[in-house]
Parts: structure tokens; sequence; C-alpha cells
């Protein structure tokens, strides 16, 4: 799963997803600028269940200092894009 | 094992959850059907969105509810235990318990037990739960420090627990210490197991100790040390979530922990099962006893498989002796049932090891009822261990109470299987502790709720049975021939043809053929059954005899063989045909079909047939007046019929 190559507009479907699926809100859209202060409940625990179900949707595994960077929604997908790209 | 992998999985999780919050029946009703929920493969997400479910249900629910134990666990920890607060909750649920969960001020465990004002002393736990991380437990690291120091500091640092112990108790609650995840770093390599000072030594040698104190103050413990060395240390503690947020254990894996602790405070209220209901053919031995005979089952040693049903079969033993009942329901003859358990060599359970034996032909839900009303224990203290997925699926539709264990598909897991379910968790504690516990306890009387009655008709239907009809054929007749030799029990005349005297009736124009395939929702269940119709001498064609009737035992009780008949007869028919047919010649197996034909609707007609064989017995049906059966098979053909 990892391995197959994903676009970017991909990612950002699937990362719509996760979001959804965590929060529990099929309303959720998301853009680069997306933070914790624009989805109620994103909080530290959350950005961990976040970490934890993008972690098996792309079949990748967070460094720690990846995890700091997980701030807002430009940085999920950039990291994660990186992550693919290896 | 890292997931709860003998619970169904589920295909439609989100339809299920927003059918069960959007329905307007009773609270009580819901929850029961969150509870069925719960009883599935749940992953850490899903047990979150199953837990805001049940928080927003209970809300509107007044408590206690009818067939539900509430319960207050108190979690005194210093780590993160937040996110794995829904899979407790959720592992309760499974068994029946409705538990609210108290933590605490963060690390602030230790004012709250001590100061009577404290927010912990307001809520009045049942249990409380010490979770403790290596990293607070403070020792000398020298690593030169002497067995005996360290053995010092152990003790040091049990008294310290054995102190916050005695607070707990006083508070009323049965206390639940969990042991220490020793970590997997190593200072010397293997040495350190050797060398008493290493964090390794210190944290074993701390929870040896701790056995032995629990044991002593009526302290249970949870054996997270080998919960998380079972599923894989390094993936259990993660040092990143660690790191970021005090995440002792990667919440990957929190509906196993979940469950864990949900078994344990279900014991506690004497809500584990108390009886194994237990199917024979290919769950206690390999094959089918009453097709194979006592020569061909695997069991026993000679063979892997046959060393593996002896095992499952010692384990089981064993589950016998510390006091689970067991009980037999197998859809068998008595006679067949009962012959490894006379004389085969292999066998390691006793009949005396049971505690009700049942085999016949009926529906395994009626057996089960009648079980339990023997052994007068209700139906949620039973777990049901089958390994043909229909008979589960009825199982758990006709008896949503009795706790059904996905069977592994290799044997070699049956006993890990039921051992990892944790259904027959038990706790040791005094009369005195659990009297404790006790005083709390509100009593529900479980008032039988109107919820509908699922019937073997929808379970039928709910199957898809799908029928392919069609003549023999090249490729299929290997498989006839083998199924016309190996069938004993469902056979009608039991005649035995090879595969070249398959091919031949194939060809023969006066001889009608059918081979018929079954599939369901469950699979592909391949050739079950094989038809052979011949021209009776003299009638002009227009009686046939059923020469051959027979069908495997996998399809038994699905209305396969009404179904056969409908097309036997609408084929007949088209060959204008007026009458069948079907004789029984009985054998030593075949007790199961005598009154098959009368079943169907024939009238016996023997006396003037003059057949002398005791017990054999000829019957005749007008096809002329015949009315198809209702099943709930769709038939297709997959070629014309010669």
């Amino acid at each position: 799963m990892a391995l197959r190559q994903r676009s970017r507009d991909e990612i950002y479907k699937e990362l719509t997803d996760v979001f959804r699926d965590v929060f529990d809100d099929n309303q959720i859209d998301l853009s680069d600028e997306t933070s914790a202060k624009d989805i109620a409940g994103w909080d530290s625990l959350a950005t961990i269940n976040l970490a934890i179900e993008a972690e098996r949707v792309f079949g990748v595994k967070f460094l720690t200092t990846e995890l700091s960077r997980l701030k807002n929604v430009g940085e999920f997908v950039s990291v994660i894009t990186q992550k693919l790209g290896r | 094992m890292n997931e709860l992998y003998w619970l169904p999985r589920i295909a439609n999780f989100g339809s299920s959850l927003e059918a069960i919050g959007e329905s307007k029946e009773a609270p009580a009703l819901k929850l029961r059907k969150l509870r069925g929920l719960a009883n599935h493969r749940l992953d850490f997400n899903q047990s979150a969105k199953v837990d805001r479910a049940l928080a927003a249900l209970l809300a509107q629910t007044e408590i206690p509810v009818s067939g539900f134990t509430p319960l207050k666990v108190a979690i005194l920890c210093s780590s993160t235990i937040e996110p794995f607060l829904p899979s407790i909750r959720i592992g309760a649920l499974r068994r029946g318990l409705l538990i609210e969960c108290y933590t605490g001020a963060y690390n602030q465990y230790r004012q709250e037990l001590l100061d009577a004002s404290s927010g912990l002393h307001r809520f009045k736990p049942d249990v409380v739960i010490f979770s403790f991380h290596p990293g607070e437990i403070r020792w000398a690291l020298d690593l030169k420090a002497s067995a005996v120091k360290i053995t010092q500091q152990v003790a040091d640092v049990i008294e310290d627990w054995a102190g916050l112990w005695n607070c707990a108790q006083q508070l009323g609650a049965v206390v639940i210490q969990q042991n220490i995840m020793i970590p997997g770093l190593r200072v010397f390599g293997q040495l350190d197991t050797i060398k008493p000072a290493t964090a390794m030594s210190f944290l074993a040698e701390l929870n040896r100790a701790l056995r032995v104190k629990s044991a002593e103050q009526g302290v249970l413990v949870l054996d997270l040390d080998d919960l998380a060395a079972q599923g894989g240390k390094s993936a259990w503690f993660d040092p990143a979530l660690w790191h970021h947020a005090q995440l002792a254990i990667s919440p990957v894996f929190a509906p196993l922990f979940g469950d864990h602790v949900g078994r344990m405070l279900a014991a506690i209220r004497g809500l584990s099962q108390k009886c194994l209901v237990l199917d024979l053919d290919n769950t206690l031995w390999g094959g089918v006893v009453g097709e194979e005979g006592l020569e061909s089952i695997e069991l026993g040693p000679g063979s892997a498989a046959g060393e593996i049903f002896s095992g499952f079969q010692e384990y089981l033993k064993s589950l016998k002796e510390r006091g689970i009942l067991l009980a037999v329901c197998s859809k068998n003859e008595m006679r067949a049932a009962m012959l490894p358990f006379q004389g085969h060599p292999g066998m390691k359970l006793r009949l005396e090891d049971f505690a009700v034996f049942i085999a016949n032909w009926k529906d395994k839900a009626s057996n089960i009822r009648q079980i339990a009303a023997r052994l007068n224990i209700g139906l949620e203290a039973m777990v049901f261990f089958d390994d043909n997925p229909a008979e589960r699926g009825w199982i758990r539709e006709a008896l949503p109470d009795v706790l059904v264990l996905e069977a592994p598909e290799d044997p070699a897991r049956y006993a890990d299987a039921l051992s990892d379910s944790g259904y027959f968790e038990a706790v040791n504690l005094t009369e005195e502790d659990l009297q404790r516990v006790n005083q709390y306890a509100a009593q529900t009387q479980r008032e039988a709720l109107k919820e509908k009655t699922p019937t073997l008709d929808g379970f039928l239907q709910g199957l898809g049975m799908q029928m392919t009809v069609s003549s023999f054929d090249g490729p299929g007749a290997a498989r006839i021939a083998q199924l016309m030799n190996k069938t004993n029990q469902f056979n009608l005349t039991t005649r035995r043809y090879t595969e070249a005297q398959v091919l031949q009736r194939a060809r023969a124009n006066d001889v009608t053929t059918f081979q018929f395939r079954l599939k369901d929702v469950y699979g592909d269940c391949g050739m079950i059954s094989v038809v052979i119709l011949t021209p009776v001498q003299s009638s002009g064609g227009q009686e046939l005899l059923i020469d051959a009737w027979l069908m495997s035992c996998r399809v038994f009780g699905r209305q396969v063989e009404f179904e056969v008949l409908n097309q036997i007869v609408e084929q007949a028919r088209k060959l204008g045909a007026h009458f069948f047919r079907g004789e029984y010649i009985p054998t030593e197996k075949n007790g199961l079909v005598r009154e098959h034909y009368q079943r169907m609707g024939f009238a016996r007609v023997d006396e003037a047939d003059g057949a002398g064989q005791a017990g054999r017995s000829v019957w005749r049906l007008s096809l002329d007046s015949y009315r198809p059966h209702h099943t709930h098979i769709r038939a297709r053909h997959s070629s014309e019929i010669a």
C-alpha cells in the first residue's frame, strides 16, 4: 500500500476521510491552513489519533520529529508525501 | 495477537451504528444492540465511535438498565489513559457491564487516595486500577549492586504500592494492579538477565514480588508485561508516542487492552461464562465420524492433524478440571457421535467429562436452550464453539446472549482462540473481598425484552443460497464418484458407482442425471447432491425410479433436499413422466433418511412391490399433482439437462 504512488489530491482525499472518521463528522473539508483552531476537538490527543489512523491508511510510521510537525493539514500532507516518496 | 481475532469482523459498521442511533426503540433494547455491535472485531477508532454512541444513549437512559450491571472504576496512573477509556468501556459493555470511569487529576493519585474530600473519595469506586510505568519507579541503578540490595529495593517499592492498595481497599474497592512492561533495552545483552541490577532484572524481580504480595493482600494483577510480549513489545511501547503524549501503550492496541480490563471487571462481578458448548466433527476430531467411520477420523498420534485435535481436547479437559462445564451439541446420530468416546485411543475427553451430551438433527439453537435449561444456567453464561460458520451465524442470530467464538481456520489455533477470548476469566478473591464489592451491587432483574425473535426461516433466507443444477458431465465426474462413494448418512440407496460408471450414465439416453452445487453468503459449498433417475421397466417412461439420491452432510437442515425434489420433478415432467418411484435401502449409517420420502410427500407402496429385504421401503409420488415445496434457495440451470 505504501509503495503505490499517490498524487497530492489523492492524499488530500484520503486524509479528509481520516479526519472525518476520527472526528466523526462527515462535513469536514480540509485546506492547507486547516489547523486545531478550525476543528472542534482537535487537541494534542486528537493529533495522536489522527496520526495513528493516518499511519494505518497510508502504511507509514511517523518519526518523533514528524509527529511534532502535524500542526496543520498542509504539514500533514507534506509529511505523508515525503514519506511515500521515499 | 494484537486484535480481537476471536470476534467476527463487521462489514457494515457505520450503517449498523447509525441504525441503532436513529431507532426509536426502548433504551434497554438499543443498549442490547450496542452490546451486540461491541461483540465484533472493532479497531481503535471504531471502539471510540461505539463509546460515543454509548454515552449518548446513557445520557437519556435511567440507570440501572435491566440486563446490565453498573460498575464504577477508578484508574490511577501516571501516564495518559484517556485514549484507552473508550476501549475499556466497550470491553466491559461486551460483557454486560456499564462502567463509569474516574481518572482524577493527572499524576495526583497519591493525594487523591489520602484526601478524604477528593474527587476519588466522592466517586466511591467499586474497582481501582493502578497503572504505573517503569520510569516512575526509582531504584539505584548501580550495575554493581548486589542481589541482596536489589531485593531490598524491590521490597521497598512493593511496600509503597501495598500502602496505596490499602487506601483503595478502605474505600471499599477491589484493587487491580497492572504489572510493569519490561522494556527491551539491554546494557550487556543476554547477560542482563543474570546481572541483578540491570533494569531488566530489577523490573522482573519487581513483577515477581508483586505476584507474591498481591496474593497476600487480595489484589488482582493485570499482566501487562505478558500481554505486550505476546503482541510484540516494540510495537506496544512506541517511544515517539511516549515522548509526545506520555502514552505508555500505543493506542492501536487499546481494543485488546480494554478487553482484558473488561473481562477482569466482568469476572469481579461474576459475569464470566460458565459453560462451553462444543461441536464434534472437525472440532474435537478431524473429519466426520458418521461419514468416514471411526477408523478414518483424525485424532491422536500418527499425524500432525490428529495430534492437534488431541491437544485441543487436553486443553478442554484442563478447562473442565478448573470448573468450566463442557457440553456437546452435534448434528449427528447419537450412535455415531458416541463411537469415538467408546473406542478411540486418541480421545482425551471421556463421556463423563460432559455435563450434557446432545447429538441429533435438530437445529442447534433449540439444543443449546435445552442444555441451558438442564444445567439451570442462563444463555449469557454459555460459549459456543463450532467449526461451521453457518452454525455460528445461526446461533448469533437466534441466541444473541450466547457468546460465539470465531473458530480459527487452523485447528492448531483452537485452544489459543478459547484462551485469548477470555470468556472464562476468573478472579481468585476471598469471600470478604467479594462482599465488599457486592454491597454496592444493584441487582438488576433481567426482564423479557420485547425483541423480535429471529426465526430459522429468516436465517435460511439470510443465507442467500444459490443452487446450480446440471446433468453429469466430464469435469464433475470425479467429484460425483467421490460423493457417491463417501456419502453414508443422506444416501437413500447407497449405490457405489465408479467414475467410469458415472460417465457411462452421463452418456446413456434413458438415464437422467443431476448434480447440484450450492453457494451461500459464507462461500461456495461446491457439489453437494447427486440424483440419478432411470425408467421403471415396462412403464414406457411414465414412471421413473430414483436410482440414487444423496447429499453431503455439510448442507443438512437447509431445505436443499426440498429444492432438489422441485428441480427433478420439473425436469421429469418435461420428459413426460407422471410418477417417481423412490426406494430406501437401509444401511448401518443411513437411519437419518428412513422417513425421507414420507417427508417429501411420497406414499408408501412396497406391500405391492413385494421386495423382501428387511427395513427396505418403496415409495411413489404423483408428478401431476406435485406442488413445489417453498424453499429459500434460488436454483438455476448451468446447462440444458440431458
